[in-house]
Parts: structure tokens; C-alpha cells; sequence
């Protein structure tokens, strides 16, 4: 399952630990993409087979909210799941996300731990797993 | 002290506490309060984060070079075998202040209320905002470096805990 992640935030160090954590979480054998800002997140998922998304909110260029809508308004891209993390999550913020599609959002800094509960609680729910 | 002060600083230590400890992996200890308008520049490295909405003003942390360094090695060390490109302490400054200011934020507003940063600024030198307008601070100290976080705006100085 999630076969190739795109890991989209502006700073190396977030993408770093996301992947890292990712990798201790369990997914060691997924193929990683890593994205600087929206525009280049987008163009990866429509150029690749895409199994998870995982985005920041606060982002030069294309931001993770606009984002998330291009990913679920599009035909072709709205089946793959997207994780949302960001320093900006409140639960105000993960209720709204969850509306535009997101099925789940942490808050940074993350855990492998808090990344494993969510991964594993989409898998349960969906064909992805 | 007063009582709104006291809980600004609580907020930011355990904010800054926390997201060193996570990401970092570097146990906090209170240092010897420092003065942030007698700051001096002398080649510290800083970090600034707008906070944009409910309450508006700036986060800052300020540390040596030295001290960057290790934070980064500790992040980077455990992923990458130590490998260290070029600019990479001042992207885990960035990235630790932001992930600061979200928990500190988070702490303050209700839990029903979204809020709203701005993107991280980091540099060298004179901090580049005035800090006689500070309304709170905390200094910290891991292995034997000193950070100081700095809480900038008038709104927070209203704050109420609500």
C-alpha cells in the first residue's frame, strides 16, 4: 500500500522529517517525491501513480488549501488521499479540511506514532490498504 | 510579573520545550532570564514568523550559529547519516519556529478557532524588528546554548487565556 508518496512542503528539513517518520511508521519500501510548494505537487501527481499525498498548508507559489481543492476537483486526481500537516492545524482547521477532502491532518511537529494511528486507520477504511 | 504575562510565558515555554524536544531531541532547561532589549547582535542567528490571525504580531528565536548546528545535526543526523547541504540550519530554524508558533498559538485561542501564520524570515545579526515592543520572552538553554524566544504584538499583551 501507498506505493509513492509525494511529500509537499517548503522546507527540506519538514520534508525530511515527514519522510523519515514515514519510513519508521513503516512504509521503508514506498517510492518518495518530494514537492516544494503546490504547482510542483500537482504536476507530480498527474505525471505520476500517486498512492498518498501528504502537504502543508503555508506555502509560497500554490498553498496546501489550494492544492487540496485542485487535487479533489479534479477527476483524474481526486481518488488519492491527502494527509494534511501543518503547524496551522486547530481543530477548527481539520474540521474545514476534512470538508474540502483531506482525510486527516496533524499538527507539527509530528510523530512517527501519530502518523502510524492515521495511516493505519485509512487503510482500515479504504481499498487503498 | 502579572498574571497575563505568566501565561504568555508558560504558553511559549511549553511551546518551545516541546518542539525542541520532538524534533530535535534536545532536553530544555530554563536559562538565566536575558534581557531581550539589551540583546546583542554579535553574529546570532535569528528567526522571525508573523502571526497573522486571530491575534496579530511575531515570534522570533534568536541563538548562535554553534547552537544551529547542533539543533540541525540532532534533526538531520538521525535521517540523512549527518549529510548537510548548504543553508540547512537556517531551514530547521525556519522549520522550528514555525512548528513554535503553531503550538503557541494553538495554546492560546479556543480550540474551535483556526488561526493563521505568516512564512518565516531567518538571518544574521541585528534582529530586524523592535524589540522594546516585546511582551513576553523565555530564555532556554540546551547543552550548555542559550535560545531565546521572543514574543512580539500588542494583542498578546491583551491576551486573556480563554
Amino acid at each position: 500500500m501507498f506505493q509513492t508518496i509525494i511529500i509537499t512542503d517548503d522546507s527540506t528539513t519538514a520534508r525530511m522529517i515527514t519522510k523519515r517518520c514515514l519510513e519508521i511508521a513503516g512504509f521503508q519500501n514506498s517510492s518518495f517525491l518530494e514537492a516544494k510548494n503546490g504547482e510542483e505537487a500537482l504536476q507530480m501527481a498527474k505525471d505520476n501513480q500517486v498512492d498518498l499525498m501528504v502537504i502543508d498548508l503555508n506555502m509560497p507559489k500554490m498553498d496546501g488549501s489550494s492544492l487540496l481543492k485542485r487535487l479533489k476537483s479534479s477527476p483524474r486526481l481526486n481518488h488519492i488521499p491527502v494527509l494534511v500537516i501543518s503547524s496551522l492545524v486547530s481543530e477548527a482547521k481539520e474540521t474545514e479540511l476534512k470538508e474540502q477532502g483531506a482525510f486527516a491532518a496533524l499538527s507539527k511537529p509530528i510523530t512517527p506514532a501519530g502518523l502510524s494511528k492515521v495511516l493505519k486507520s485509512l487503510s482500515e477504511q479504504s481499498t487503498w490498504g | 510579573m502579572d498574571q497575563k504575562n505568566d501565561s504568555l510565558k508558560s504558553a511559549l515555554l511549553e511551546a518551545v520545550s516541546r518542539v525542541l524536544e520532538n524534533m530535535a531531541f534536545e532536553e530544555v532547561e530554563l536559562a538565566d532570564e536575558i534581557s531581550v532589549t539589551n540583546l546583542k547582535a554579535d553574529g546570532k542567528l535569528w528567526a522571525i514568523l508573523p502571526i497573522l490571525e486571530p491575534l496579530s504580531g511575531e515570534v522570533i528565536l534568536s541563538l548562535s550559529l554553534e547552537c544551529a548546528r547542533r539543533i540541525t545535526e540532532n534533526i538531520y543526523g538521525t535521517i540523512e547519516d549527518g549529510k548537510l547541504e548548504k543553508g540547512a540550519h537556517l531551514d530547521a530554524l525556519a522549520e522550528i519556529l514555525n512548528s513554535i508558533a503553531g503550538r503557541f498559538v494553538h495554546t492560546l485561542i479556543p480550540s474551535n478557532q483556526g488561526f493563521d501564520l505568516g512564512l518565516p524570515k531567518t538571518g544574521k545579526g541585528a534582529i530586524p524588528v523592535t524589540l522594546s515592543k516585546a511582551v513576553t520572552s523565555v530564555s532556554i538553554n540546551i547543552s550548555g546554548h542559550v535560545i531565546i524566544a521572543i514574543v512580539i504584538g500588542e494583542d498578546f499583551r491583551s491576551f486573556t487565556q480563554p
